[in-house]
């Protein structure tokens, strides 16, 4: 039977979420298109990271070598190559990250085999694979389907399935990983933190935060002021930090900081999903955006079509008056 | 150093009413601004620094409607030296596998150092036509790169990874990087350095001079097709609150006090 | 004997003194050749040739703009410059005398003895006042270098010289008749030397004399004095209007310094400080003032010309204007235009210093964030505001407002500009202005989406390229509609099409160009709508630098309030041309300054302390900054602002007041 393969992302020995909303899928798609599920670990020393996901798909394959110890497209892709040339699985499915950016784009082009990335959806419309993407801001979906290939690829947005919970047990089979070639062309050279800073988003119970939509530095101090009155940590989106108008550490998303306040208000933000992936646990969502059609209402509890600096100015005369 | 930069001409989306076609396989353009894609702003920015850092030139080039011309001039007045254009008429519809392919063509008519293309575009938001580039020239590459060190035949870089990490990677040249936001903060283009380039000469390459044959690009030979394009349900899930301001400002107090116990 | 002078008296060596005035005479020659040189290195305006001798009359010789505010700055340049005037004119008298003509005799030469003395004594007034000014009125808040002293304490020491030799003269020979000169009988009087003596000294002291005259006049033209000959240059060139705007193919080829005129201003001033002294951004203690802005400017032009006594080798790479000015100042002015109308010699800090930007913005270096980004933004979106161009039409949701592309057959066009349709409050504005429009059957088109921005500040940035891009666009579409007239609650938008349009577009002169309330001046005359009243209200009216400094309209505003029942009008302490500016013009709308309150919050300030329930204004900015003031201030819940267009149209019948 066709086989679907989830790619287990991990970094800094553990297993990265996202793999386990590859994992929902990946039953969705047994249960669909009676695809037989498998993880493929890659990596050095893992091992534990096999076990662990052996309670989660009736199949995991385990590369473990040496020379995988980080993750680099180069050696990934060797392996890569190698196992899907001998299991020809029907889909390969991977997060859509910074780990499923590097990597499987580049090899559905070496191999041949379409991709379609940032998905929301993978599913099966009339007997064939397609995917769903959201373009255009997040404002409008697109459906697309493979041309016809010996398998293919899709790579999946952080948030579209809710993650896996364990079931099972499974068996766990080992790979060998395929002779080095001659030289490497690339070498990891270690990691760096950029979020470094005096504030820690990541424990505030109560997150203000503000996006594009701030427009201007010179706003800011309003809306810090508005944190300050709330009793709120400001955080924003990440133009406000590629503008420099707050620090990299106040920055909610997936190339930010993950945060799980009581309550996160969300004032100017579209809602991409780079940045509502950042937004977890149980609290309460509530966005403010003029406009109504903002994908940042799909993922809020609690929506307010107005401009935001009405609502500041409101909320500041509110707390002003106590 | 010899630096191609891939860039594309997209409508801005963030603030603006999106509405499809009415064959429903296109969204309406009439009323939206288009412009450079922000993230290969960046790129021709950071191409244009390593030149006046490290000496060499920097072309840009798109695949793109005769409207992407203004994208180009704008980059040239960034401090691009040269521009190109790829006749677009056959690559009507290509998924990024055709764009890619292009241009790799393209990047095989002179000896190119690098290959900088932004992470991904606004508009279609794939985010493959970098790495996929690498994989038609067979060069390594490096996507969400967020700071470039020039070493001699090797550069080394910053790949943006989840949760304000960072990876550095040694990647030996000619290699291809895509360009995250917020590497560098891009120059303002005035009217005045555009005019100075509008007569600047941006030669349209025909598919045949970039290596790639009739039917090889475009629509049919896409590998990803089109079933469509559809408006996702707005405001699905969120309970909205009405009212002025001040109405609304309450109801989020009252909120915030009921499940964040504070304010 | 008739009375007479001999010159030359008791001085033998004329040759000397000949050949050092001829090399004085030729230093000043070639310094103001050095002067017309470096202005003439500038590019030329296109100007009119018609020009204002009232203007050049007033100011050049009654001085009257000198003595606006400051009454002893005005008796102090009187006195030194016709104290000048009548010595200089003195010495070409006795030239003639001399020379040509022997005729300075008998009653005549006793009058021309006395005046003379008096222009003396004036002259040594003068310099008393001006120190007296500086250092125990100061009343001109002057700010004193060197070079001033300098000069003040040459003029000073001329005249001095001159009673010297004088009083020296009338000592060691008294004439036969009694001389007029009541400070060389003076000093001949109390003199102690005898004839040989008084001999002597009356030989050292005319040499001295005659070294600092030569010298002054050697100096002259290198020296602040050349403000003599550059400012009347420069309200000549004031009254002539600049007719066209240079193609940015002209200015390219034409090189990229100053243009003659600036340059001349730069060289007309004299550092009195008068524009700092009433700049706004300088008043609410940000890092600009005009008067350096030009004395910088002037230094860069001299530096980069080599102008100088010694002429210096002018750099081989050409500096860069966008460093003329401070860093930081070039950007915080408003170009609201007070300092223009301030300075006695027409001299225009903000056209320097907006020479500058365009300099900056071309090359994109220290250009601030936020002004590339609101410039990106007029680029792409046509707008500052970054609102996509679906929207413009926002404001008028739920209203039938005629479309000009629509089909609107209309030659008055409503232009709504950027902040009004963009912004959701000032969205009001245009709302009110149709609801008042509709009661009156005032008929009119709006370009709707054709609409782009008036850019205003895009030109005042310094960005004028997109300036000429954005302003064909509206220029072609008013053209395309036949629009004959242009009816705006923008005053930016009004000053651009009224004065700038013009230079670009001959068509664009014929348009009549209205700003709202000159509109509503007209629908209300007579009491043709039957406003009603809705209560008693004092209001206060800010003058907005666009309409009122720059426009000329101060009344059409205070007349609409007039005709509104209920309203009590209060003026602010600085009103009308005097009018503190908001600080949001010329692109200050989006340049934070590292120093200093906010210009809309001393605004804001001066009309609460009126006592008003209502700052009325008419601009978009003026809007912005003063309500933003009103609330950073702290003067909330007492003073509202509204523009005036809403408080019509509250009254309106049949409609509740808010
Ligand atoms: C690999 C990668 C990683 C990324 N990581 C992150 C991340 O960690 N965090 C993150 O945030 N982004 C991240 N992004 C960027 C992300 O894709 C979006 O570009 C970004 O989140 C958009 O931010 P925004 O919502 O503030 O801005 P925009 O998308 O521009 O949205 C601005 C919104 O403000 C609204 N608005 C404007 N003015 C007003 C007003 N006056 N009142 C009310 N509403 C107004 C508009 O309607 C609009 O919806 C990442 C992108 C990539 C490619």
């Amino acid at each position: 039977m066709a086989k679907v393969f989830v790619l287990v992302e991990h970094r800094r020995g553990s297993i990265r979420e996202a793999t386990f909303e590859c994992v929902t899928l990946a039953r969705e798609l047994q249960t669909a298109a009676g695809l037989e599920p498998a993880a493929v670990v890659i990596g050095s020393g893992v091992a534990p990271f096999a076990e662990t996901l052996a309670a989660y798909l009736p199949e995991t394959i385990v590369v473990d070598d040496p020379s995988l110890e980080h993750f680099r497209f180069e050696t990934y892709a060797a392996v890569l190559r190698d196992l899907i040339e001998r299991e020809t699985p029907l889909l390969v499915i991977a997060p859509h990250s910074a780990f499923g950016m590097e990597l499987v784009p580049r090899l559905s082009a070496e191999l041949a085999r379409p991709c379609a990335t940032d998905c929301v959806a993978v599913g099966m419309d009339g007997g064939a694979l397609a995917a769903t993407r959201s373009v255009y801001n997040g404002k409008i979906d697109e459906r697309l389907a493979f041309a016809p290939a010996g398998g293919y690829f899709a790579t999946v947005r952080a948030g579209s399935y809710a993650p896996a919970d364990p079931a099972g047990t499974g068996a766990i089979r080992a790979h060998a990983c395929p002779a080095p070639p001659a030289a490497w062309r690339t070498e990891h050279r270690g990691y760096r933190e950029t979020a470094a800073g005096a504030v820690d988003i990541t424990q505030a119970p109560l997150l203000l935060a503000i996006g594009r939509g701030i427009k201007d530095a010179e706003n800011i101090p309003k809306a810090q002021a508005l944190a300050d009155r709330l009793g709120a940590v400001l955080a924003c989106s990440r133009p406000v930090v590629d503008k420099k108008w707050l620090g990299k550490e106040r920055q909610v998303g997936t190339s930010g900081r993950t945060v799980k306040p009581k309550v996160y208000l969300a004032l100017g933000i579209s809602g991409a999903f780079q940045h509502i992936a950042g937004i977890k646990g149980p609290g309460v969502f509530i966005a403010v955006n003029r406009d109504p059609k903002a994908p940042v209402f799909r993922a809020a509890d609690f929506g307010v079509v107005e401009d935001m600096f009405k609502i500041i100015d409101a909320l500041a005369e509110k707390l002003g008056a106590k | 150093m010899e630096i191609l930069v891939c860039v594309k001409r997209v409508p801005d989306t963030a603030d603006a009413e999106v509405a499809l076609r009415p064959d429903g396989r296109g969204i309406r353009e009439e009323d939206l601004a288009f412009g450079i894609n922000e993230w290969d702003n960046y790129a021709v920015e950071e191409a244009i620094r390593l030149k006046e850092k490290h000496g060499g030139a920097v072309t840009v080039a798109t695949i793109g409607p005769a409207e992407s011309e203004d994208v180009l001039r704008r980059c040239l007045a960034m401090g691009a030296d040269d521009a190109v254009m790829i006749d677009e008429a056959s690559f009507r519809g290509a998924d990024p596998y055709g764009i890619a392919r292009g241009l790799a063509g393209l990047a095989r008519r002179k000896a190119y150092d690098l290959v900088l293309a932004g992470a991904l575009a606004g508009d279609d938001g794939y985010g493959m036509t970098g790495p996929v580039l690498a994989g038609y020239l067979g060069w390594p590459h490096a996507t969400l790169v967020t700071s470039i060190e020039v070493e001699g035949k090797k550069i080394a870089v910053a790949r943006e990874l989840e949760g304000g990490l960072e990876e550095i990677l040694a990647v030996e040249l000619p290699a291809v990087l895509t360009i995250q936001t917020g590497i560098n903060e891009p120059r303002y283009v005035s009217i005045m350095g555009i005019r100075k380039v509008r007569s600047k000469d941006i030669p349209v390459l025909a598919p045949a001079d970039i290596g790639v044959g009739a039917g090889e690009v475009g629509e049919n030979a896409n590998l990803l097709r089109s079933l469509g394009l559809s408006t996702p349900p707005a405001g699905a899930e969120a309970v909205m609150l009405k009212g002025a301001p001040a109405e609304v400002a309450q109801r989020i107090l009252d909120i915030v006090k009921e499940r964040g116990g504070v304010a | 004997m008739e009375p007479f002078r001999e010159v030359f008296w008791n001085i033998p060596d004329h040759a000397i003194f000949y050949s050092l005035a001829a090399v004085a005479t030729g230093v000043f020659l070639y310094g103001l050749y050095r002067r017309y040189r470096l202005w003439t290195a500038g590019w030329p305006e296109k100007r009119g040739r018609s020009f204002d001798w009232k203007l050049v009359a007033g100011r050049v010789f009654a001085n009257a703009s000198i003595f606006r505010g400051d009454p002893v700055g005005g008796v102090t340049h009187i006195l030194i410059m016709w104290g000048f005037i009548v010595l200089f004119l003195g010495t070409v008298m006795s030239t003639i005398d001399h020379w040509l003509v022997s005729y300075l005799t008998g009653d005549l030469y006793l009058a021309y003895a006395f005046v003379l003395d008096i222009a003396g004594v004036a002259l040594m007034a003068g310099v008393a006042l001006a120190y007296l000014r500086r250092y125990v009125l100061k009343s001109g808040k002057m700010v004193t270098v060197i070079r001033d002293h300098v000069v003040l304490i040459l003029i000073f020491f001329v005249s001095l010289t001159g009673f010297m030799v004088e009083g020296l003269r009338l000592r060691a020979a008294p004439p036969l008749w009694s001389e007029p000169s009541p400070v060389g009988q003076w000093i001949a009087s109390v003199s102690a030397l005898d004839v040989p003596g008084a001999l002597l000294a009356h030989r050292i002291w005319w040499w001295i004399h005659s070294i600092a005259s030569l010298s002054l006049i050697a100096w002259f033209p290198f020296s602040k004095f050349i403000h003599v000959f550059a400012a009347p240059v420069n309200l000549v060139y004031e009254g002539m209007e600049s007719s066209a705007f240079l193609t940015l193919e002209e200015r390219e080829a034409l090189g990229s310094d100053f243009s003659a005129r600036q340059r001349i201003m730069m060289d007309a001033c004299t550092q009195c400080n008068r524009c700092t002294v009433v700049c706004p951004s300088a008043a609410a203690g940000e890092p600009l003032s005009p008067r350096a802005a030009v004395d910088e400017a002037g230094s860069f032009v001299r530096r980069a010309g080599g102008f100088g006594l010694f002429p210096k080798r002018p750099p081989a790479e050409p500096p860069k204007r966008g460093t003329a000015v401070g860093p930081e100042a070039a950007w915080l002015c408003t170009t609201c235009g007070h300092c223009r109308i301030e300075c006695p010699s027409a001299i225009s800090p903000m056209d320097i210093i907006r020479e500058v930007r365009t300099a900056r913005v071309e090359s994109g270096e220290n250009v601030p964030d936020n002004l590339q980004e609101m410039l990106e933004s007029v680029y792409k979106f046509k707008n500052p505001w970054q609102g996509a161009k679906g929207k413009r039409m926002d404001w008028a949701a739920g209203l039938d407002i005629p479309v000009f592309a629509d089909g609107a057959k209309e030659t008055r066009c409503f232009y709504v500009g950027c902040t009004f349709a963009y912004d959701e409050r000032l969205q009001e504005v245009p709302r009110s202005a149709a609801a008042i429009f509709a009661a009156a059957g005032y008929r009119y088109g709006v370009l709707g989406k054709e609409e782009v921005c008036c850019s205003e500040f895009v030109r005042g940035a310094g960005e004028d390229g997109l300036f000429f891009e954005l302003a064909g666009q509206n220029i072609d579409a008013f053209e395309r509609h036949g629009v004959e007239e242009i009816v705006t609650p923008c005053p930016h938008g009004m000053h651009t099409f009224a004065n700038e349009y013009r230079r670009m577009a001959p068509g664009a002169a014929a348009r009549r160009v209205l700003h709202v309330s000159q509109a509503l001046e007209e629908i209300l005359r007579g009491g043709a709508l039957g406003l009603e009243d809705r209560g008693e209200r004092a209001v206060t009216y800010h003058d907005p630098c666009f309409l009122g400094r720059r426009s000329g309209v101060y009344d059409a505003p205070r007349n609409v309030l007039r005709s509104i029942p209920g309203v009590r009008l209060i003026e602010m302490k600085r009103s009308r041309e005097r009018s503190l500016c908001c600080g949001g013009g010329g692109g200050r709308m989006w340049v934070e300054a590292s120093a200093g309150e906010k210009m809309g919050e001393v605004r804001a300030r001066e009309a609460a302390e009126t006592g008003a329930d209502i700052i009325v204004t008419a601009c978009p900015f003026c809007f912005t900054n003063i309500d933003d003031g009103v609330k950073t201030a702290g003067h909330e819940g007492r003073v509202i602002v509204k523009d005036l267009v809403e408080l019509v149209a509250e009254c309106l019948p049949g409609r509740d007041g808010a």
